[in-house]
C-alpha cells in the first residue's frame, strides 16, 4: 500500500483543488467566479486553493476584460495534468485496495 | 486523508462540482433567433412558396454562424470555456444542415413531391433538438416534442388553410418558451 501512498500528490489532496483540477480537464478556460460558484467556497478560500496550484505551476491564470469587467481565468498546464493523472490512479488503487479483504 | 472514507466523500464532492458544471443551457438570444428564423420559414410556404428554398439557403447557414458567435459570447459570459463542446455542436447541427441539403436529390429527382420536403425536414430537426436535448440542454426536449407534433399536424390535417403559418407560430412559440426559460435561468444565476 505503501507506494501507492507515495503517488498521491499532497497539493492534491485537498478537495476543493481536486475539483478545480478536474474542471480544468473538462473545460478550457473557467473564470474565478464560474469556479467559485461551482465549488461553493469563499473567494478568499478559493482564491488560496488557487494561488496553491498556480504556485506549484498546476494552473496559470490569464487577465482579461469580458464585457468592461475585469476576469481571471484560469487554465490546467501540462504540469497539472501529469500531477492529476499520477494522483488519480493512486486513488483508484487506494480503493480498489480497501475493498478487498486484509490478508492477516 | 489516508482513510478511504475521507477519501470517498472528497470524490464524491468532485463529482457534485462536475455535474453542477456539466448543467449548461444555450443562451436565451439562440433560442429567440430561431423563433424569428423559423416562423418566417415555414410562413413563407403558405405565400411565397417558391422562395422557400432560397430563404432556407441563405438563414440555415447564417443562422448557425450566429448561433456559434452567440454561444462564444455567452460562454465567455459565464465564464466557462470549452472548445470541444463548441466543436461537438457544430458537427451536431452542420450534421443537420448536411441531412437537409441530402434532402434536395429526393425531390429533384421526382422520388418525392417537393411539397412534402418541409414534413420531412421538420421531422428531422425534431430529432436533431431531441438529441441535442438528451445531451445537453433540457430544454430542447419539449421544442422537440411540439415539433413532432406539428409535424402530425402537417400530415392529419393537410387541407388546413394557412397551414404551415400555424405550424411556424407553434414552431416560434415553443423556442420563445425555451428562451424565455433560458433568460429566467440566466437571471436567476450568481454573478
Amino acid at each position: 500500500m505503501k507506494p501507492d501512498l507515495e503517488r498521491l500528490d499532497r497539493v492534491l489532496e485537498h478537495r476543493v483543488r481536486l475539483a478545480v483540477c478536474v474542471l480544468l480537464t473538462r473545460y478550457e478556460r473557467l473564470s474565478f467566479s464560474k469556479l467559485k460558484e461551482l465549488t461553493a467556497e469563499t473567494d478568499g478560500n478559493l482564491g488560496a486553493n488557487l494561488r496553491k496550484l498556480e504556485d506549484e505551476g498546476y494552473l496559470s491564470v490569464a487577465k482579461a476584460f469580458v464585457e468592461r469587467k475585469p476576469v481571471s481565468w484560469y487554465a490546467i498546464t501540462a504540469a497539472g495534468r501529469r500531477a492529476l493523472k499520477s494522483h488519480l490512479d493512486g486513488l483508484n488503487r487506494l480503493i480498489a485496495q480497501a475493498g478487498k479483504p486484509a490478508r492477516d | 486523508m489516508t482513510n478511504d472514507r475521507q477519501t470517498r466523500d472528497d470524490l464524491s464532492y468532485v463529482r457534485s462540482v462536475v455535474t453542477r458544471a456539466d448543467g449548461v443551457s444555450n443562451p436565451a438570444s439562440i433560442y429567440f433567433l430561431w423563433a424569428a428564423i423559423s416562423f418566417f420559414g415555414y410562413a413563407i410556404i403558405d405565400f411565397e412558396p417558391q422562395k422557400t428554398g432560397f430563404y432556407w439557403m441563405v438563414a440555415g447557414p447564417l443562422g448557425g454562424v450566429l448561433s456559434g458567435i452567440l454561444g462564444a459570447r455567452a460562454a465567455r459570459r459565464e465564464g466557462q470555456i470549452s472548445s470541444g463542446d463548441g466543436r461537438v455542436e457544430m458537427l451536431h447541427w452542420t450534421g443537420l444542415m448536411l441531412a437537409v441539403l441530402l434532402l434536395v436529390p429526393l425531390a429533384a429527382t421526382g422520388r418525392i413531391a417537393t411539397a412534402e420536403l418541409p414534413r420531412i425536414i421538420l421531422l428531422l430537426v425534431a430529432l436533431a433538438y431531441w438529441s441535442a436535448g438528451l445531451r445537453e440542454d433540457r430544454r430542447m426536449l419539449p421544442v422537440a416534442i411540439v415539433m413532432a407534433g406539428l409535424y402530425l399536424l402537417t400530415v392529419f390535417a393537410g387541407d388546413l388553410p394557412y397551414l404551415w403559418t400555424i405550424t411556424a407560430a407553434g414552431l416560434a412559440a415553443s423556442l420563445a418558451v425555451a428562451g424565455a426559460l433560458a433568460a429566467a435561468r440566466a437571471r436567476r444565476a450568481p454573478r
